[in-house]
């Protein structure tokens, strides 16, 4: 599914590599969590699968696509296979939960009845039924988060990547997201999950890619953050 | 994307960002009035030199009882006159039509065109010369028949009415270039104030652009709000330029200026109506490729 071949990715005004020589292969339908201190390099790894980023060496594969060759005009069609999460949500505030999640299929140009269809079934599995007319500001930040989790799965993408997506919750809230990624990542989904959160890394028991200073020092099956090499 | 999704986010933007819009649509009206009235000015000056260049006449003087030209030795004779006659005669075809004006005929129409002045009792029907009108194929001829008939016994003066009109054009064509100036100048801050409009409009949005990028919306997708707003606003300003320029042809030209001076060919209507699809175009254009520019520094896919 993921691919990456001695990838190196330097900034202009830094003088470290923010990514040094990485190999890493993700299979399709794997949950793997990215874990290191802020700076490691996580936030760079996801960035460059979506292209946001251009590797400075190596090459990184996606779901098949060549990310470093791919033309700017085809990176829309290549992240729809994918979905994204973010830690501050970004959902749209003036905009219904129904709205934002149907934002994801709008903007992509499916049709009212594919949107009508489509996410009252979303917001089913986030455990959001119900409460489709509210706007964001009128939720809890676990409940946004849900919604930020059902528009990035609304368009059924085979790889969800999250960028630190319980950073601003409680432990318990969070426990609610992760239950829900790991169903998503149950229908197939690969799952690529940036954090910091120690108690969730241990509970769910997955594989643990860790980075340090753009290194990977660790890549372990089923592990736990305890075992960290700090 | 669907275009009632994109209408409702058309909708959506131009409200919250009202202020800049209002301006825009001003600034674009300003500059597409003057730019709208540079071109008709244009038009207007063609008109009035096709209008006037078609009623020019050389006028040849013959020599009166008082005459002081060298080429005079008292009133012309018949002799001289016929050998005027058959010079003008022997140019055609520049020439295209001549005629005899006598003293008498003269002062009938002078007195024609000062009626009501107290100038005709000064004048006596045997003051004004007798001279011959003609009228050339091409104003810018005159040298042609002034050469040959200058010199010649009987004849006082040679008059090119064109050399009389050349200086009104000339300051007619320095208003236009004035006008065109400022339109151009106009422009220019409308342009700037375009690419200001959508680069506060995409610094607002992008939370919207962002999230729009990650689930793969195209760049046009992405891009299309923007420009639609900024076209919205040009459309508008264009329509305002319109309806002014269609103001000042029924209020300013028709009503007030055309009665009171019959003898000014105004631009006409299909004149007017000619110029507006240019201000849309001229509006559009420059704010399409104005919010494309901006657009593509400030909303990298």
């Amino acid at each position: 599914m993921i691919i990456f071949d001695h990838v190196s990715k330097e900034y202009k005004h830094s003088n470290r590599p923010a990514l040094n020589d990485i190999n890493l292969t993700i299979n399709q339908g794997e949950f793997v969590f990215l874990v290191g201190s802020s700076g490691s390099g996580k936030s760079s790894l996801l960035r460059l699968m979506v292209k946001e980023e251009k590797a400075t060496e190596g090459s990184i594969e996606v779901d098949g696509i060549n990310v470093g060759k791919l033309r700017n005009r085809k990176v829309p069609a290549f992240r729809r296979n994918m979905g994204i999460i973010f830690q501050d949500f970004r959902l749209l505030p003036t905009k219904s939960v129904f709205d934002n999640v149907a934002f994801g299929m709008e903007v992509i140009g499916k049709s009212r009845k594919e949107i009508r269809e489509r996410v009252p079934e979303v917001l089913d599995l986030v455990g959001l039924a119900g409460k489709e007319k509210r706007l964001p500001t009128e939720l809890s930040g676990g409940e946004q988060q849900r919604v930020a989790v059902g528009r990035a799965f609304v368009n059924n993408p085979k790889l969800l990547l999250a960028d630190e997506p319980t950073g601003n919750l409680d432990p318990a809230t969070s426990v609610g997201i992760m239950k829900l990624l790991d169903r998503i990542n149950r229908t197939g989904t690969t799952i690529v999950m940036a954090t910091h959160d120690v108690a969730i890394v241990d509970q769910m028991r997955k594989r643990i890619v860790q980075l340090d200073r753009g290194h990977i020092v660790r890549d372990q099956e089923r592990g736990i953050y305890g075992e960290m090499a700090q | 994307m669907r275009p009632s999704f994109i209408a409702k986010e058309l909708g959506t933007g131009l409200r919250r960002n009202l202020t800049m819009t209002i301006a825009l649509v001003v600034s674009v009206a300003v500059s597409l009035t003057l730019f709208g009235t540079a071109l008709l000015m244009r038009t207007q000056v063609e008109r009035m030199k096709g209008y006037w260049y078609d009623k020019i006449e050389v006028s040849i003087f013959l020599c009166g009882p008082n005459s002081t030209a060298v080429t005079c030795t008292g009133t012309v004779s018949d002799e001289q006159r016929a050998a005027i006659q058959a010079a003008i005669q022997g140019l055609t075809p520049t020439v295209q039509s001549w005629y005899y004006e006598a003293s008498a005929q003269a002062y009938e129409r002078f007195k024609v065109q000062f009626k009501g002045s107290p100038i005709i009792a000064n004048v006596s029907p045997y003051a004004l010369p007798e001279s011959f009108r003609v009228k050339l194929d091409d104003p810018n001829h005159f040298e042609t028949i002034s050469s040959v008939v200058s010199t010649m016994p009987g004849v006082e003066t040679v008059q090119d009415q064109r050399k009389l009109l050349q200086r009104f054009f000339t300051i007619l064509h320095g208003m236009q270039t004035v006008a065109l100036g400022i339109a151009i100048a106009m422009l220019f801050v409308t342009v700037l104030l375009v690419m200001n409009t959508v680069r506060i409009a995409a610094y607002a949005r992008r939370r919207e652009t962002s999230i729009m990028r990650s689930v793969g919306a195209s760049n046009m997708s992405i891009r299309l709000p923007f420009i639609l707003e900024a076209v919205t606003a040009a459309v508008l300003g264009a329509g305002v330029a319109a309806g002014i320029m269609l103001g000042l042809k029924q209020y300013v030209i028709d009503q007030r200026l055309a009665p009171s001076m019959s003898y000014i060919a105004f631009v006409t209507w299909d004149d007017v109506l000619a110029v507006l699809p240019w201000l849309f175009a001229a509006g559009v254009g420059t704010t399409v490729l104005a919010a494309s520019f901006t657009l593509r520094r400030y909303l990298r896919g």
